[in-house]
């Protein structure tokens, strides 16, 4: 390390600490008693988290001037038991979360439910060493507390849903209806091992980005503005890009097949017919071709003992 | 909407399941786009693998608040404006208060004096008012000297004749009621005017006065002479005259059988005198005195100064207006009402006064120290009988306590 390397490294240093001592000052911390140290060790932590422990102090300001500080005080005080942050939290996020909660369960006993079960969560219910280990240790303010807790909220809600999906029996899903019913695995159908190669070659040239979009429209049937709204973007700005990764999906997918040797005409029919929309097609047909009174008929002949020549 | 295989969204779903799922900090930094760089690569990467974070990024980004951003636009008509709107709707409920307000106390006060009045006389509110008319003008110099009416006179008709030097109060002529005036062939009224009633007043006058009115007048003016009031009529030498047929009936109303006797400073049954000398007095049927003996009583009029200074009365509460006759081509300005008492002032210092509740019209030259009133009337006001002022154009504020008998200009 050069004489130049130690004084720009002293100098960031000292910038760093002027960093942290402002935003000390903007934080909010004094009313909630934590000390400087404190504040210091609550962004230390921050850091260890998301940045490599040999990170320039440059990246360190990035974060930690790109952090919600104030939120992140409040947080940490709440975490640390002290009540007037535990008031100003409840004043603030009380309602909120009652909000939040409605909007994700749509249903008020559900919601009420999930909010105070993640209240208690807040609080550090559970004890962990002796210590109470309260939610909001983990909050590190990368966004802001409010939208947090509705990401806390919205995994909580997740989860739920996914165990309440996993454990329903036969019964509550003849009584609730298939909603409720443990996904079944869909059966392994042979499928042409060269669409399948030229499928996955097609979705793996995507970007993230645009496998998000194709996945949030087609296999969570999000809407065109939620999808929008989640990257920032105009609602036509995803219209668009979904119309044209289908086509281009359909397109690199029949040149891979034509690739392979199948002719354009074999390539669209592997493309487009599926063997299970095939068996869908039989089993109606069957159920047509079974007279609807024939059943019905011999069951109650067979219920009141009656025979007939 | 370009349709995916089935197929294709199968693969889609079964690819490369990722690892560990984002901390909730670094979902929540993504929803609200402060993500940055390789951190947000490596969250939407993921977000394409997981079903779950997609799941929990979408009920985790708040609804978007709906935001209606208005344009404000300058209104096309300025004075049509809602400020103005507001105002003048504010204003336009004060003068309907005001209005309202003022047109019952003024009802109150007058059914309050009709009331007072009342008592003393018996009004007719079926009787169509008239003002007195040319035709009623008789020949004011006969009956100025005919004979007093005495009992021993065998005549068909009474004859009002001139006040005597005493005159009579006002408070009786005020209780004149309202009565039609037609003419018949069997009994007639004339009403006789010396020059003194306006010209357009008297060129206009209505037809003239029957019977019947002047049957209910002499009732009426019979009970006047018994409660010993003679009625003031006015300085215009106006006479009536009734002419009836049924001789007996007249002597005997004469005689006084049907009327009681008059005392001394009243007149006699067979009499009426104006307070002022001009008018003379009228004849009147002795038969209407049994008609109008059951009239019943009449409510005080309304009174409305039309466009073009055309005064107006109604007997109904203002459901239905009559013009005075006369008043047309008389321009009042202002006209003030106690009462019975109807005073109505306009141009070039006309006033004229009726007691009667504009049966009979009076003009008023008021004069203060020898100076005629002669400009433009603008307001009359009265607040009694007696008290009241009149306002010209000119400044001048004129005063009466004595109903006009006398003035003092300011």
């Amino acid at each position: 390390m050069t004489d130049h390397d130690v004084q720009f490294v002293g100098e960031a240093s000292t910038g760093l600490e002027s960093l942290v001592a402002e935003l000390y000052l903007k934080s909010g911390c004094q009313e909630f008693g934590l000390g400087r140290e404190h504040f210091a060790a609550i962004l230390e932590n921050v850091r260890g988290k998301y940045l490599p422990a040999d990170a320039q102090p440059v990246a360190i300001q990035e974060l930690y001037a790109s952090l919600r500080i104030e939120d992140l005080a409040l947080a940490r005080a709440c975490a640390a038991g002290n009540e007037i942050a535990w008031e100003r939290f409840l004043l603030r996020y009380r309602e909120k979360l009652y909000d939040i909660a409605g909007y994700i369960t749509k249903e008020s006993s559900s919601a009420r439910e999930l909010a105070d079960t993640l209240y208690a969560d807040l609080y550090g219910m559970s004890a962990r060493d002796g210590q109470r280990v309260s939610k909001l240790a983990s909050y590190t303010g990368r966004g802001s507390l409010e939208g947090w807790l509705r990401t806390v909220m919205a995994q909580e809600h997740v989860n739920r849903y996914r165990k309440q999906r996993r454990l329903v029996s036969l019964d509550e899903e003849s009584d609730e209806g298939v909603q409720y019913a443990a996904v079944e695995p869909e059966p392994p159908i042979a499928v042409e091992p060269r669409l399948e190669a030229a499928i996955d070659e097609a979705l793996v040239a995507l970007s993230s980005e645009d496998r998000f979009v194709l996945a949030s429209y087609y296999l969570d049937d999000r809407t065109l503005a939620e999808i929008a709204r989640t990257l920032s973007v105009h609602e036509s700005t995803i219209s668009r890009k979904v119309d044209k990764l289908a086509k281009s999906l359909r397109k690199h997918i029949l040149a891979a097949l034509g690739r392979s040797g199948m002719s354009r005409r074999q390539a669209q029919e592997a493309l487009d017919v599926d063997v299970r929309d095939l068996e869908l097609n039989i089993r109606s047909r069957l159920a047509q071709e079974t007279a609807v009174g024939t059943f019905p008929e011999k069951k109650a002949n067979a219920g009141s003992g009656e025979t007939s020549d | 909407m370009e349709a995916l295989p089935k197929i294709v969204r199968q693969r889609l779903r079964s690819g490369a399941k990722p690892g560990g799922h984002p901390q909730p900090d670094l979902l929540t930094a993504f929803a609200e786009q402060t993500l940055t760089g390789r951190e947000r690569t490596r969250v939407v990467e993921h977000l394409s693998r997981c079903e779950d974070c997609r799941e929990v990024v979408f009920l985790a980004i708040p609804q978007p608040e709906t935001v209606q951003i208005v344009e404000k636009v300058p209104s096309p008509a300025g004075w049509l404006s809602w400020p103005a709107l507001r105002w003048g709707a504010a204003v336009a409920c004060m003068a309907v208060v005001g209005t309202a307000v003022t047109l019952f106390h003024h009802d109150h006060a007058r059914q309050a004096l009709s009331q007072s009045s009342g008592s003393e006389q018996p009004q007719d509110p079926a009787a169509a008012p008239a003002v007195a008319t040319s035709s009623d003008r008789v020949r004011d110099k006969e009956l100025r000297q005919s004979p007093p009416a005495s009992e021993d006179r065998q005549s068909d008709e009474f004859v009002a004749k001139a006040a005597p030097p005493e005159r009579p109060s006002r408070n009786a002529m005020t209780a004149t009621p309202r009565i039609p005036m037609q003419f018949s062939r069997s009994r007639q009224i004339n009403g006789s005017e010396t020059g003194a009633l306006s010209e357009g007043l008297a060129a206009s006058a209505p037809a003239a006065p029957s019977a019947n009115l002047m049957k209910k007048t002499a009732n009426l003016q019979d009970q006047v002479a018994a409660s010993g009031n003679s009625p003031k009529v006015s300085d215009a030498n106006e006479t009536a005259e009734v002419q009836a047929a049924a001789q007996d009936i007249a002597r005997a109303a004469v005689a006084g059988k049907d009327s009681p006797v008059p005392s001394d400073r009243a007149l006699t049954s067979a009499q009426v005198s104006p307070s002022r000398s001009d008018l003379n007095g009228a004849r009147y049927s002795s038969s209407a005195k049994k008609e109008l003996a059951h009239a019943p009583a009449a409510s005080s009029p309304r009174w409305m100064l039309a466009p073009g200074g055309i005064l107006q009365r109604s007997f109904d509460g203002g459901k239905s207006w009559e013009t005075i006759a006369g008043t047309d081509k008389t321009s009042f300005q202002a006209f003030s009402a106690v009462g019975s008492e109807v005073w109505a002032g306009g141009a070039d210092g006309l006033l004229y006064h009726s007691s009667d509740a504009g049966l009979n019209w009076i003009r008023i030259r008021p004069q203060a120290s020898g100076q005629p009133l002669t400009a433009a009337i603008r307001g009359v006001q009265f607040s009694d009988t007696q008290n009241g002022k009149v306002t010209t154009v000119n400044g001048e504020t004129w005063t009466t306590s004595d109903a006009g008998k006398s003035w003092r200009r300011r």
